[in-house]
């Protein structure tokens, strides 16, 4: 990060808005920070109370008055609901370095869940059988482990139908800050993301706020895995239109 | 549901925009932000996009418009135009 | 949620509109307003409560929905943080709900813990007590609520005639305390958060507020996003993320800071620039005694003073702190300008260290030699790393040598005052200071036969088995002595339970009433919002319980003149509340009862606090709080001075009313610089330097439970420069082997990232359980304060290869 000359106090800057802002909805760059919508950490609520509005709204559970010394509860708290909270309808998908078109994709990969087995870093997982056509086909979730695009690749070397392939580009997706969600656009301070990206030069830090050169950004993930916002700042997208490789 | 922001450009001959101006507020679909004598930001917030386009011909024939220019249009979706316009994602 | 969307998109078409047709960005937006931003539906229901982290004391907004905390957002009424939080402070909430709670008393049978009722803990922790008052010694924290401290030191000291009772803010702001009593005779500083709006020069002392403040650093950092002009110059032992925002960095090497601010008297005195009006008013000048020196020093003449601090030219001083003499120079013409607002700010980097009290003094006294002290902007600040450490160490006096409101226990008066208040017989304080902290857990990690006299150690709130320096000489001997019995209240599991005989669940943050008081004399109260899980338990009640049941054992001291508990609390009727059993506890709020009495110690001292319910209604009041004609209460900004200070007489400029010289004057000190105990040699060439990180406080005990924070900062790390490791053929991430005298610790290396510190200078941060710096610190410490130097030892690093071989 450069540090500023002695007399580089930089005055406050205009926002400015370009098309592709507006294209993708950026329009929070206009407003002042001391307007924007303060953030705030939601926590999941409990598990009883996630169950009930879920499955059977009209019977959610009578808040029954857990025992309790003097009015403290001695019930155990229940644990927080993770994984109960009900998925999104829908949501893109990431394909491990390599992979070619999806039609190619899916065409070819036999699910035999190899790339899955010599991830070092288990971030390849098989999608489960909720994601319907796509079951079993290997994908990442950087919210739960993100690739760390090993140097050597293992999972293109272990991918015998060859979907897999060094003839392509690695990049998997490309990332974003949405800059509303952003600590360091909220006055704090935060680095999380500059300091953990893999790949050198890809996000810059200027006046302690990251940007991220969507030319370089493999889409690894990493930013969006480490990212400490209350909601998470970093939008990761996947790779729109990969390649297809020469039959 | 989309919501969009537009600017309105007066004609400026026309004398009585406050006119046009009132009649502005007085659509519920419409919610008139900052104004000058030649224009004027408003935030329209329809149910669907034939409301919408409905109400850009209605404010587009008030008298004393002579233009409209979009600013913004979004949509109170979940899906991200992003991610719903992949070809990966799945429903 | 959905509302709360459109709403968003709608102001943001808004905006977009607006600034169309306005075209200069000045427009009004609608944006969702404060009172409407976390509206979650009627089902959350907010309330306010102080962050439980650092000693900023930012306010949060706790969002609860049946019977469980889940939101969490800054508080925009509150003056300290205005909305904002820092990293930490949005994720607060989630330290309650870690997968391993404490939820049961836990007690250690053969090796293994089984779980017990608490009645069985509570006599078990009495009869200890009961057996040996006097080897019976209580750690705290500056965590614990000042109702928590208050308890704690009224069964120690006004029951049990112990002083064996210290916190932990020993180790952490112990040389803050002493610096102040030795410039102004009374403790904590005289400015506050509102001289960050006024500064024009902001000077981090061996600071990172950047990340350990970063609520306080972004109030300077946006006033210049606003088009101000801040000026920061950070000096510092190595660049940090407040040197990224710093227009100078001065790098110096370790004990440097006492040779800079000597230069900079020098430079005053030299050039004449020095305030020579409020020198002649307000000020006298001091040295320490060349026989047995005391806190309190000698009086020394303005010709002394100059003729010693002679010695200290730009150019020497450049020999002792590597800044180079043109930068001293250039601090000298700084604080010689008077045009100028000039505030200091440290925190651990002038505290921990073999000279804290000295450091503390001679910054104090550039600030006052020079004149910038007592306007807005002009102020040398102390911060604190705890979110009570003013409030429940300082103030109610949890320290060794100390009593409630400033007194102390070797003064006859202040133990019979503090009699009174208490309605004890007259003799019952003890007049010898306890043991603070590095000799209590030194006795305790001793042999009875060697003379290790403490035998039975509580510790509320803190966790020694990971902070305390020299972890194999102070705690983990521990282990292997049957006889010694330690008792620990916690939330979670830690590095201290490990060794713990008696672990006791505690309740945590806004699971139960407190009272905290911060940084800028804010003292700042919450309720209770949430059960604890399980058996937790609040540890003031603890304390309370463990008084009755010795009560019950017969133990006289637990009872006042009168024959009364010590701890009663009456009903409308005259009745005992019950308030030892736990299921009574609640029955009335203890809180309330122990601050009201405790609000009558805090005249002396002028640290006047207002009645328990005027902080229910504020984010927060800063003492002196004074009652107005109109029955209104007024807190203070800037003390001592006559334009805000109620206790400045009328029409006077500054009174510093608590003088040791008993005339109104503070102190400028003279120090001669001293090197550092410990410095690098062939064997150990480098200098370790230990200290914390953004994304987790202290011990990490909290914040280690939270996945966001865990993921942004995994693990600890050695700092080191890129010259050091390619020297060793160290890789970046490459696990190396920290050695000291002491102790050893493994590592990964990280090069060149979030703080890069010069050759010959590593950096560990101490968060992190699983790797303890600790084990390698030095326990030398401050003559007066008693606290530890963290900042710098010797130590070497090694590849893992090297090491094992
Ligand atoms: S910006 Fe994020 S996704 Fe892109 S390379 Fe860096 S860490 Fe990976
Ligand atoms: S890690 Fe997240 S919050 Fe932090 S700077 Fe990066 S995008 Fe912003
Ligand atoms: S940790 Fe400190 S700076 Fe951060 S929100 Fe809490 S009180 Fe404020």
């Amino acid at each position: 990060m450069p540090s500023p000359a002695a007399d580089d106090n930089q005055p406050s800057r205009k926002p400015t808005l370009n098309r592709r802002d507006l294209l993708q909805g950026r329009l929070w760059k206009l407003m002042r920070p001391s307007e924007r919508t303060p953030l705030v950490m939601r926590y999941p609520k409990t598990r009883a109370d996630v169950d009930g509005s879920d499955l059977a709204p009209s019977s959610k559970p009578s808040s029954k008055t857990p025992r309790s010394i003097g009015g403290i509860a001695i019930e155990p708290v229940p644990p927080t609901a993770f994984d109960t909270t009900a998925p999104p309808r829908s949501f893109p998908v990431f394909r491990p370095p390599g992979a070619v078109a999806e039609h190619q994709f899916l065409a070819g990969c036999t699910r035999c869940g190899d790339c899955v087995d010599v991830c070092p870093h288990d971030a390849i997982v098989k999608a489960p059988d909720r994601m319907g056509a796509i079951a079993g086909t290997p994908t990442i979730d950087a919210d739960a482990n993100a690739c760390l695009m090993c140097e050597d690749f293992p999972c293109i070397s272990a991918c015998e139908p060859g979907v897999l392939s060094r003839l392509l580009p690695t990049t998997i997706g490309t990332a974003r800050v949405t800059e509303h969600l952003c600590l360091a656009h909220h006055s704090t301070i935060c680095t999380v993301c500059s300091e953990r990206c893999p790949t050198a030069g890809v996000i810059s830090v200027s006046d302690g706020k990251p940007t991220i050169d969507e030319g370089t950004c493999t889409g690894c993930g990493v930013c969006r895995y480490v990212c400490p916002a209350p909601e998470n700042a970093i939008l990761l997208m996947p790779l729109l239109n990969r390649p297809s490789l020469p039959s | 549901m989309p919501i969009s922001g537009l600017v309105i450009t007066f004609d400026q001959t026309f004398d009585h925009i406050d006119e046009t101006l009132s009649r502005l507020r007085a659509e519920p679909a419409i919610e008139v932000g900052a104004c000058d004598r030649q224009q004027c930001a408003i935030v329209v917030d329809t149910p669907s996009q034939a409301d919408d386009k409905k109400i850009y011909q209605w404010v587009q024939d008030l008298p004393g418009v002579a233009g409209i220019q979009v600013a913004f249009v979004g949509f109170d979706d979940d899906a991200t135009p992003d991610s719903s316009s992949t070809t990966d994602s799945v429903d | 949620m959905d509302s709360k969307r459109r709403g968003f998109l709608k102001s943001a078409a808004m905006a977009a509109a607006s600034s169309m047709v306005l075209g200069d960005g000045e427009f009004s937006l609608p944006v969702l307003g404060a009172a409407d931003a976390p509206n979650d539906g009627d089902d959350v229901t907010w309330n306010k409560a102080p962050c439980r982290f650092c000693g900023t004391g930012c306010h949060v907004q706790v969002g609860v929905h049946d019977g469980r905390v889940v939101a969490v957002a800054g508080d925009k009424a509150a003056e300290v943080n205005k909305g904002l939080l820092c990293v930490k402070g949005y994720h607060v909430g989630g330290i309650l709900y870690g997968a391993d709670r404490l939820t049961k008393p836990l007690l250690r049978k053969d090796g293994r813990l089984v779980e017990i009722e608490w009645d069985e803990a509570i006599d078990l922790i009495a009869k200890r007590i009961m057996d040996a008052p006097e080897k019976f010694a209580f750690y705290g924290s500056g965590q614990w609520t000042i109702p928590e401290g208050y308890a704690a030191q009224k069964l120690m000291k006004g029951g049990l005639s112990n002083n064996h009772i210290d916190p932990n803010a020993r180790l952490c702001m112990a040389s803050a305390v002493t610096g102040f009593l030795a410039t102004y005779g009374v403790d904590e500083p005289a400015g506050c958060y509102d001289d960050l709006d006024a500064c024009d020069v902001l000077i981090t002392w061996g600071n990172n507020p950047a990340e350990m403040h970063p609520i306080l650093f972004s109030r300077v950092t946006d006033r210049r996003s606003r088009g101000e002009n801040v000026r920061i110059i950070d000096i510092s032992t190595r660049r940090t993320r407040t040197t990224d925002a710093a227009n100078d960095y001065l790098e110096m090497d370790p004990h440097g800071d006492v040779a800079i601010a000597l230069g900079i008297m020098n430079q005053l005195i030299a050039s004449g620039t020095y305030d020579k009006d409020f020198v002649e008013k307000h000020c006298a000048f001091r040295a320490l005694e060349s026989e047995s020196p005391t806190l309190q020093g000698e009086a020394i003449s303005e010709d002394e003073f100059r003729k010693r601090i002679a010695a200290y030219t730009p150019e020497r001083v450049e020999e002792l702190s590597g800044v180079p003499a043109d930068k001293i120079r250039m601090l000298g013409k700084l604080f010689g300008d008077r045009n100028l607002r000039i505030t200091s700010l440290w925190c651990m980097g002038m505290n921990q260290h073999t000279m804290g009290t000295a450091v503390n003094s001679l910054v104090h006294g550039v600030h006052l030699l020079s004149g910038h002290f007592g306007r807005p902007g002009d102020a040398p600040t102390s911060l604190t790393g705890q979110p009570s450490a003013c409030g429940t160490v300082r103030e109610v006096g949890t320290l060794a040598h100390a009593l409630p409101g400033g007194r102390v226990v070797a003064n006859p008066d202040h133990r019979g005052q503090c009699e009174g208040f208490w309605n004890l017989p007259a003799g019952r304080i003890s007049p010898t200071p306890g043991f603070h902290t590095v000799k209590m857990f030194d006795q305790f990690t001793k042999s009875a036969e060697e003379g290790g006299d403490i035998d039975t150690l509580f510790v509320q709130v803190t966790n020694p088995g990971q902070t305390l320096p020299n972890l194999n000489k102070l705690f983990n001997d521990k282990e292997i002595l049957k006889d010694k019995f330690l008792i620990v209240s916690e939330v979670y599991p830690t590095a201290t339970t490990q060794l713990a005989d008696l672990i006791l669940p505690a309740a945590l943050w806004v699971e139960k009433n407190g009272i905290y008081g911060n940084s800028e004399r804010r003292t700042q109260q919450w309720f209770k919002m949430v059960d604890p899980p399980g058996e937790a338990r609040d540890d003031t009640w603890m304390t309370i319980a463990i008084a009755h049941r010795l009560l019950e054992l017969g133990h006289e001291g637990m009872k006042d003149k009168d024959g009364e508990f010590i701890f009663a609390v009456k009903d409308d009727q005259g009745e005992d509340i019950p308030i030892w059993e736990f299921e009574h506890y609640y029955d009335t709020n203890v809180d309330k009862h122990l601050f009201e009495e405790y609000r009558q110690f805090t005249t002396m001292k002028h640290k006047n606090l207002a009645p328990y319910d005027e902080y229910v209604k504020a984010r927060g009041l800063r003492w002196p709080v004074v009652q107005q004609d109109d029955g209104s209460w007024r807190e203070t900004r800037f003390r001592f001075a006559g334009f805000d200070d109620p206790f400045v007489a009328e029409g006077e400029e500054f009174d510093f009313y608590h003088s040791s010289s008993g005339d109104g004057r503070a102190q400028v000190w003279f120090h001669d610089y001293q090197p550092p105990p410990e410095v690098p040699d062939e064997e150990f060439p480098m200098w370790l330097c230990t200290g914390r990180v953004l994304e987790h406080w202290h011990t990490g005990t909290m914040t280690r439970r939270l996945p966001q924070l865990n993921r942004a900062m995994p693990t600890a790390y050695v700092e080191m420069n890129l010259q050091d490791a390619l020297a060793q053929n160290i890789r970046q991430g490459e696990t190396v082997v920290i050695e000291s005298l002491r102790g050893t610790t493994q590592l990964p290396v990280w090069i060149d990232g979030r703080g890069r510190p010069p050759r010959g200078t590593i950096f560990v941060p101490f968060f992190d359980e699983t790797k303890l710096i600790n084990n390698c610190t030095l326990d030398d410490h401050d003559p007066f304060s008693k606290q530890p130097d963290y900042k710098k030892c010797a130590a070497r690093v090694r590849k893992l290869s090297e090491a094992s071989s």
